[in-house]
């Protein structure tokens, strides 16, 4: 392993990212990606034809070919996903699942 | 069939060049050890490239032909991943100077090659033991006393995997005979409820990481060295893959399992502050895919899980060697701890980023070409709540896998660590796997060409696929970003969270101290009464028992004034004599007969 590395020096150059306009321009950029794939699938949906994975005898045929049902589908997915594992780590201040890191050793 | 080699020339067996070079690796010292890491893996793949599908190697043992080699494709196809992913990992430690970690890594590697090439049950077996003995040197070699624990807990876990794919082996010898050393679908008999059958599951189940028997996972790799994972992350469950895709295609309950292993460990991964547990957790998930693939069981599909193995082992090694390159220079892999390493280390920065679009299956990244053809084959055979989970399980591992993990190291809040880039072998390494990761994305036709079916009539890049991955990808991270803005995300918090292991970490030492207090104690009362209590007293009995009688006997006599009056310290005297054993002749006499007439009298009476 190596020394401690040095930390945080004073006289350093602050980057690119460093400045909280450029991030706010990151983000919006992402969000204009966020649209142009929405657009993209709806162009695609309408205009071609856009094969299904489910079969058409299935009961999600129909919601599957809407278009960014993806998108939708991906993002619940998370929101959900992420309120689901702070239920895991504590609920009403009480822990479930987390513990404090020397709990093995005890 | 081409026959290989004879009975007795084992030195074309394709893990010859990684037997050698881990025996030479364990001779030699310094960079001549590592050289040997570098040149064997180069001499191995060479070798796997010439070997022909359909070439057999056997081995005469004690009556039984052990059939050690068979090239199919699928072997051939492990066979090149292992080589790979052990020439990655040997120049990603081609700094290390732990002969045991340097050579037992290589000799890992021959297992796992061993284990492709396994032509029947019994050298499945060998090869099965040797896995799991060599690889626990990756978490030994860390020297800690957390890493020698975890090493025991994770041998454990392997011991029993063997010992259990060895009652599978026998249960079924004893009732088919040497069919069944045969390595062919058992899928019919664990449907039809054989117990052999369900054993060697079992067995291959604590390898593939099976929910409930996948904590050896998170536990070992993340006491492990800095380069312990990458070489861990390439083999063991690989093997196990391999091992379900030819024992068990088809077999429906590796549906759930798979559904299962690809849902759990990511609401895990959210809330795990150790960044290498987090990949450990991603990596189950990405496992359950292929567990999927093997469980629907057509030929796409089962090319779907092995092309997946193929670019996972690519890019799970790349995340860790990302993260092993964080820890060798920080000392540091909690992301409560990390952050804003993209300063000064821009590069690992940049592969790191690499290996997580691919697990994320971004298009033209290596997950995508794998991935797709899982997800699309649980669609087209009707699986519909499978499919619903693999779409939740893509989406959540870019959340954790993707996002949180470059996120949290290298960017977030600045740490104010300031750390030297990686070493350069380290970048090498990293580059190399980089290359394979975007190369097999865009060129998906040369890993579909080594397939057992060649993926047929499967096309990656349509638009569908395309545009429907593109928008679950950006849309979760739109999640992951507007949480963050929001400040709903969880915080990394220095913390653990309780897993199965609690069962037989917490639970099993409860038992562990009632087993311990109830025998100890009822050993530590039995030791009170017998050797404190009884032994003393009839030991104090026979010491000083005869002497208390006699003065009990003398002392009448004395009252009595028959004996001597004159002499002041006669009981004493008398005491003395009677424990040494010497009495004058007439007291002897007297006593004797004495002792007589009373027997007389209880005899007699």
């Amino acid at each position: 392993m190596n020394a401690k590395p040095r930390t945080g020096n004073v006289k350093e150059k602050p980057r690119w990212l460093d400045k909280p306009e450029n991030i706010k321009k990151v983000i919006r950029a992402f969000y204009g990606l966020c649209v142009l794939i929405v657009l993209a699938d709806l162009i695609f949906s309408l205009g071609w034809h856009k094969h299904a994975a489910l079969s058409e005898n299935s009961s999600l045929h129909t919601v599957e070919t809407l278009p960014a049902f993806y998108g939708v589908y991906g993002f619940l997915a998370c929101v959900g996903l992420v309120y689901v594992s702070k239920l895991m780590r504590g609920w009403k201040d009480k822990n479930v699942l987390m513990r404090e890191e020397d709990y093995w050793d005890k | 069939m081409n026959v290989l080699a004879s009975s007795i020339d084992i030195g074309t067996h394709p893990a010859t060049a990684l037997l050698i070079g881990g025996i030479a690796a364990a001779v030699l010292r310094g960079r001549f050890a590592s050289i040997a890491l570098v040149l064997a893996p180069i001499f191995g793949l060479g070798y796997v490239a010439t070997l022909e599908v359909g070439a057999t190697s056997s081995l005469h043992l004690f009556g039984y032909e052990i059939l050690g080699v068979v090239v199919d494709q699928q072997a051939k196809l492990f066979g090149y991943l292992f080589h790979i992913a052990a020439l990655v990992a040997g120049i990603y430690s081609f700094h290390l100077r732990d002969p045991w970690q340097v050579s037992m890594s290589l000799l890992y590697a021959a297992t796992a090659v061993g284990v492709a090439f396994a032509g029947d049950m019994l050298s499945l077996f060998l090869w099965w033991e040797g896995l799991a003995i060599t690889s626990v040197f990756q978490i030994w070699g860390r020297r800690t006393k957390q890493a020698e624990e975890a090493g025991f807990r994770y041998l454990f876990f392997h011991v029993s995997s063997g010992l259990l794919l060895l009652a599978g082996i026998l249960v079924r010898y004893h009732e088919f005979g040497t069919d069944a050393f045969s390595l062919v679908s058992l899928t019919n008999e664990l449907q039809g409820g054989e117990l052999g059958s369900l054993l060697i599951l079992i067995a291959i189940g604590i390898k593939a990481a099976f929910p409930g028997l996948h904590v050896w996972l998170k536990d070992g790799y993340a006491e492990a060295t800095h380069s312990g994972p990458v070489w861990l992350c390439a083999f063991t469950t690989k093997c196990a893959v391999c091992m379900l895709a030819r024992l068990f295609p088809g077999a429906e309950v590796l549906i759930t399992i798979g559904g299962v292993m690809a849902m759990f460990p990511i609401f895990y991964a959210v809330i795990e502050n150790d960044l290498r547990r987090v990949l450990c957790y991603s990596k189950i998930n990405q496992i359950g895919f292929m567990v999927v693939g093997i469980g629907i069981g057509t030929d796409l599909a089962i090319d779907g899980a092995i092309a997946h193995a193929f670019t996972h082992v690519l890019y799970k090694g790349l995340l860790f060697m990302s993260m092993g390159a964080v820890l060798f220079r920080t000392g540091e892999i909690r992301g409560s701890h990390l952050g804003g390493l993209y300063k000064t280390m821009p590069w690992t920065t940049g592969f790191c980023i690499v290996g997580a679009a691919s697990i994320s299956a971004f298009p033209l990244f290596s997950g995508f070409v794998s991935k797709s053809i899982i997800i699309t084959e649980a669609a087209k055979n009707g699986h519909l709540l499978v499919w619903l989970c693999l779409l939740f399980a893509s989406a959540g591992v870019f959340h954790h896998a993707g996002i949180k993990i470059p996120f949290f190291a290298f960017f977030a809040h600045d740490s104010g660590l300031r750390p030297k880039e990686a070493p350069t072998n380290m970048l090498i390494a990293m580059g190399i796997s980089s290359f394979l990761c975007i190369f097999l994305g865009c060129n998906p036709q040369w890993l579909y060409d080594m397939l057992p079916n060649g993926a047929a009539g499967y096309h990656p890049y349509d638009a569908t696929h395309v545009i429907t991955q593109l928008e679950i990808l950006l849309f979760s991270a739109l999640a992951f970003t507007l949480l963050n803005l929001w400040g709903k995300y969880p915080p990394e918090l220095p913390s653990v969270n309780l897993d199965a292991d609690w069962i037989y970490r917490k639970v099993g030492r409860g038992f562990l101290g009632f087993g311990d207090s109830f025998w100890n104690g009822m050993n530590d009362r039995a030791h009170a009464f017998f050797v404190g209590g009884l032994t003393a007293r009839v030991c104090f009995f026979l010491k000083k028992g005869h002497v208390y009688t006699m003065k009990n006997l003398y002392l009448p006599f004395s009252k009595l004034g028959l004996l001597d009056q004159k002499n002041p310290k006669g009981e004493e005297e008398f005491a003395r004599r009677t424990s040494l054993g010497v009495h004058p002749v007439g007291w002897t006499a007297l006593f004797s007969m004495l002792f007589f007439l009373g027997f007389l009298a209880l005899i007699f009476n």
